[in-house]
């Protein structure tokens, strides 16, 4: 079911970056597209039953059953690598704003 | 020979350039120079094709860099290309030193890796410092929306891999194409991934329809970030198209066709388009893409020989016209081609280089352009594949049109057919154009080498090589 | 007429999808379905018993010792040491961004002022938490391999920490360039670290520490040491991107 949800968030991402023309509202379609991108992935190493991937003095054997850790590691890096670019585009939005006056694409004059 | 230090020395040296920040161009400069020198070591030293791992973990399980002809090839083209485009440009490095060097990094990065994710990551990272660079061009809208379009794409590309390691379990390439060889996925549940990793590299590929920020981002570039985007990048990313089609594309015929067509739709439209254009910079961009469309083609339908041929040919003759013109657009204010009339007249040593370049891009006798271009016929033709041919022949046919106008008007300042007169002469004036025209008459005279010499021996070498490898490692002989 | 179009064009890439994913032809499925996942077909079941280098039978918490990875937290084990390159890029990825964003935002800048004039109370409250917050980042950093968390989120939570003063304070600015440097030194020592590994070990970017037994602070050879550069270099560079975008230029 999650997989399914996080597919449609994807599908709700790509929706507003075809149909939004404000800066702002792009950046955070592509956010949510990336979140949703992000959900699959971590979707896709579950595991029935598995425990969460780290060994404690509860949980103390490797025999024991655990969840894919790999995607969870994809994850972090695809997180890290979302958040420099929002940080970028933000930048770049407010460097338009400031020579246009204005966030949407299609009123600015001149390029 | 480690190739790892490819990648940490750029990156070290971004890392120290940001403590000290004076001395940035200085560190970039060592480092290109390094590079070129090192990967031209590894190049000699080459006793035959490698897995090396990183951190000392075997593949699959770590992560590896795949050392072997066709990865040579592509870090020799990708770090002469990038030493010849900062030589040039120099002067246009200002404080964008620290995202070269990062670029420089990735781009190796990207042409080494032997895994899906890292692929992903080395992207992103040559992405990100594209963005960074074009807003040297003064075009921060388009600027967004490439930043928007590529994010995006590589969007797409990070699902394809995560689909690929949900099938396979795996993030090796090498591996997959193994575990593909021997468990027998059938193609029609390799479509999805394929198709989303297609889209993933379409964009910096320049493949319709994801290649239209090209146009927007590049048409007033400098000399510096147009000529990296259109060589460097473009080759690096068509090397992992070749890389990835001849491994892990597994693909059924109405697949294959499908994505042929879309990239033969990219050569036609793309040519058609730069045949309509009348600036300078605009027309090598559109024809830049509809080279990538070919080298695709090439790749999608098996022949890595003709497609990494097309590609050299590609990547040397646009790095010579984009930096020369950027640089005449730079210097006059202009690059519409009516308004340059006889330029090459005062500058003739650029205007030699820059004709021999524009030649071997159509492809004419004598030239390394045709001996590319006609491996990449006769072997279409081998494969039984007639309409491929016919396109690539008619589409050249409209590239070697629109290029021989521009010559012409370059080269004479007067009417056509006549000779002209001493006050139509315009005055041009170039600062500095020294430095281009060595580079622009060395790559030219090797053009010509490369042409007139029989070149079979890199050929055979190419294809036997990176065959064998794929085999072996596939557990065959 | 453009939102019909974009609805049409999502709806067929989403048919697209789960008709190959969830209902795909006859012998064409071979995407594991949520949950039902084999992990010995994959290559994570060798990093959970920690077997790729050799034979190991089980790792068991505070006892299993001189591992070829020592950390206790699957993830952490993946990120720095199995799959460290991949981390390598992901913070080249942010640096290049943070710098980026300097670049875009950058000239002679001053704080940028807030309506509201903040009063003692949340002035100097603020600087108590900025020391929790800065005390428990570190924690987060220092325990990567052990507990959830790590060098990114821990960095992240120091560099909230800053944002908390910028925030709380109109007249508090940082000093830029000490985070520049850390972001320099600290990124440098991790590659110096890979290409010393490459002298002593022969793989760049290899573990080449004894890694200790599992379970305790110190083991894990150079994770900690790893995460607790990664945890400076995140911290400085988001720390970076909050001043650029919390500040504007000065009027010439």
């Amino acid at each position: 079911m999650i997989q399914y949800l996080s597919i449609a968030l994807m599908l709700v991402g790509i929706y507003g970056l075809l149909s939004q023309r404000n800066m702002i509202k792009l950046i955070v379609s592509l956010n949510i597209f990336e979140i949703g991108l992000n959900i699959f992935i971590v979707s896709i190493g579950f595991v029935k039953d598995g425990l969460a991937p780290i060994l404690t003095s509860n949980h103390n054997s490797s025999a024991l059953l655990y969840v894919d850790p790999l995607p969870q590691a994809m994850v972090l890096t695809a997180i890290v690598i979302g958040v420099g670019i929002t940080a970028l585009a933000l930048a770049l939005a407010r460097k338009l704003y400031k020579t246009h006056g204005t966030y949407e694409l299609d009123e600015m004059e001149g390029e | 020979m480690n190739p790892a230090l490819l990648i940490a020395a750029p990156l070290l040296a971004a890392f120290i350039a940001v403590i000290f920040k004076k001395i940035d161009k200085v560190v970039l400069g060592v480092v290109a120079v390094g590079n070129i020198a090192y990967s031209i070591v590894m190049a000699v030293l080459f006793t035959g094709a490698t897995q090396i791992a990183i951190g000392g973990f075997a593949p699959p399980f770590g992560i590896s860099l795949v050392l072997d002809s066709y990865s040579l090839i592509g870090i020799l083209l990708v770090n002469v290309a990038f030493g010849l485009i900062l030589l040039m440009g120099t002067k246009l490095v200002g404080r964008y030193g620290i995202v070269l060097a990062v670029s420089l990094a990735a781009l190796n990065g990207i042409v080494l890796t032997g895994d899906l994710f890292n692929l992903f990551v080395f992207i992103e990272v040559a992405a990100i410092s594209a963005y960074i660079m074009t807003t040297m061009n003064k075009q921060l809208k388009h600027t967004f929306n490439y930043l928007i379009l590529g994010t995006l794409a590589s969007g797409l590309l990070l699902f394809g891999i995560a689909v690929l390691y949900n099938m396979f379990g795996s993030l090796n390439i090498i591996d997959i194409a193994s575990k593909l060889a021997i468990s027998g996925v059938s193609a029609g549940a390799m479509v999805l991934p394929i198709v989303f990793i297609f889209a993933g590299l379409s964009v910096e590929a320049k493949l319709i329809p994801f290649g239209g920020w090209v146009r927007g981002v590049l048409k007033k570039s400098n000399s510096l970030v147009g000529p990296l985007l259109v060589t460097g990048y473009a080759a690096a990313i068509l090397l992992v198209f070749g890389r990835l089609t001849s491994t892990i594309f597994i693909m059924s015929d109405g697949l294959k066709i499908a994505l042929t067509v879309v990239a033969v739709a990219t050569l036609v439209l793309a040519e058609f388009t730069a045949f309509s254009k009348k600036n300078l910079r605009e027309v090598l961009l559109f024809s830049s893409i509809a080279q990538s469309g070919l080298v695709v083609a090439l790749f999608l339908n098996g022949l890595t020989v003709a497609a990494i041929l097309v590609l050299v040919n590609n990547v040397v003759s646009k790095l010579v016209l984009f930096a020369l013109s950027a640089k005449i657009a730079d210097d006059t204010g202009t690059d519409k081609i009516s308004e340059l009339k006889g330029v090459f007249t005062k500058y003739r040593v650029l205007g030699v280089g820059f004709t021999i370049a524009a030649m071997s891009l159509i492809g004419l006798p004598m030239f390394f352009g045709f001996v590319a271009k006609a491996q990449a016929v006769m072997s279409l033709f081998e494969s039984g594949n007639l309409w491929l041919p016919a396109v690539i022949l008619l589409v050249s046919v409209i590239e070697g049109i629109y290029i021989i106008r521009i010559l012409t008007t370059l080269w004479n300042s007067g009417k056509e057919g006549q000779v002209p007169s001493k006050d139509a002469q315009k005055e041009y004036k170039l600062n500095g154009f020294v430095k281009v025209s060595i580079v622009a008459l060395v790559i030219g005279v090797l053009i010509v080498a490369a042409g007139i010499l029989p070149i079979t021996n890199i050929k055979e070498f190419l294809s036997s090589d990176f065959l064998s490898f794929i085999t072996r490692s596939m557990g065959g002989v | 007429m453009k939102q019909v179009v974009s609805i049409l064009l999502v709806l067929a890439v989403g048919f697209f999808i789960f008709s190959a994913l969830y209902f795909p032809n006859q012998g064409d499925s071979a995407f594991d379905s949520y949950g039902e996942v084999d992990l010995d077909e994959r290559v994570s079941s060798s990093f959970i018993d920690k077997n790729v280098t050799g034979e190991n039978d089980e790792v068991v918490f505070g006892e299993s010792a001189n591992l070829e990875d020592g950390s206790a937290n699957y993830v952490t084990s993946v990120i720095v040491n199995y799959r460290s390159f991949d981390t390598l890029g992901e913070v080249t990825v942010l640096f290049i961004s943070a710098f980026g964003v300097g670049l875009l935002l950058s000239g002679r800048r001053k704080k940028q002022a807030f309506a509201h004039q903040p009063n003692f109370i949340l002035k100097y409250g603020a600087r108590l938490v900025f020391g929790i917050m800065v005390i428990f980042g570190v924690y987060m950093f220092s325990h990567g391999h052990l507990a959830p968390g790590g060098g990114f989120p821990g960095g992240a939570i120091i560099a909230a920490a800053l944002l908390l003063l910028y925030l709380a304070d109109n007249d508090f600015r940082a000093k830029m360039k000490a985070f520049k440097v850390t972001e320099g030194i600290a990124g440098s020592i991790y590659v110096i670290l890979g290409l010393l590994a490459i002298v002593i070990g022969g793989y760049f970017l290899m573990n080449f520490l004894p890694t200790g037994i599992v379970g305790t602070i110190f083991s894990a050879g150079l994770i900690p040491i790893i995460y607790v550069l990664i945890g400076l270099k995140v911290g400085s560079e988001i720390a970076g991107i909050v001043d650029s975008f919390l500040t504007v230029e000065v009027e010439k």
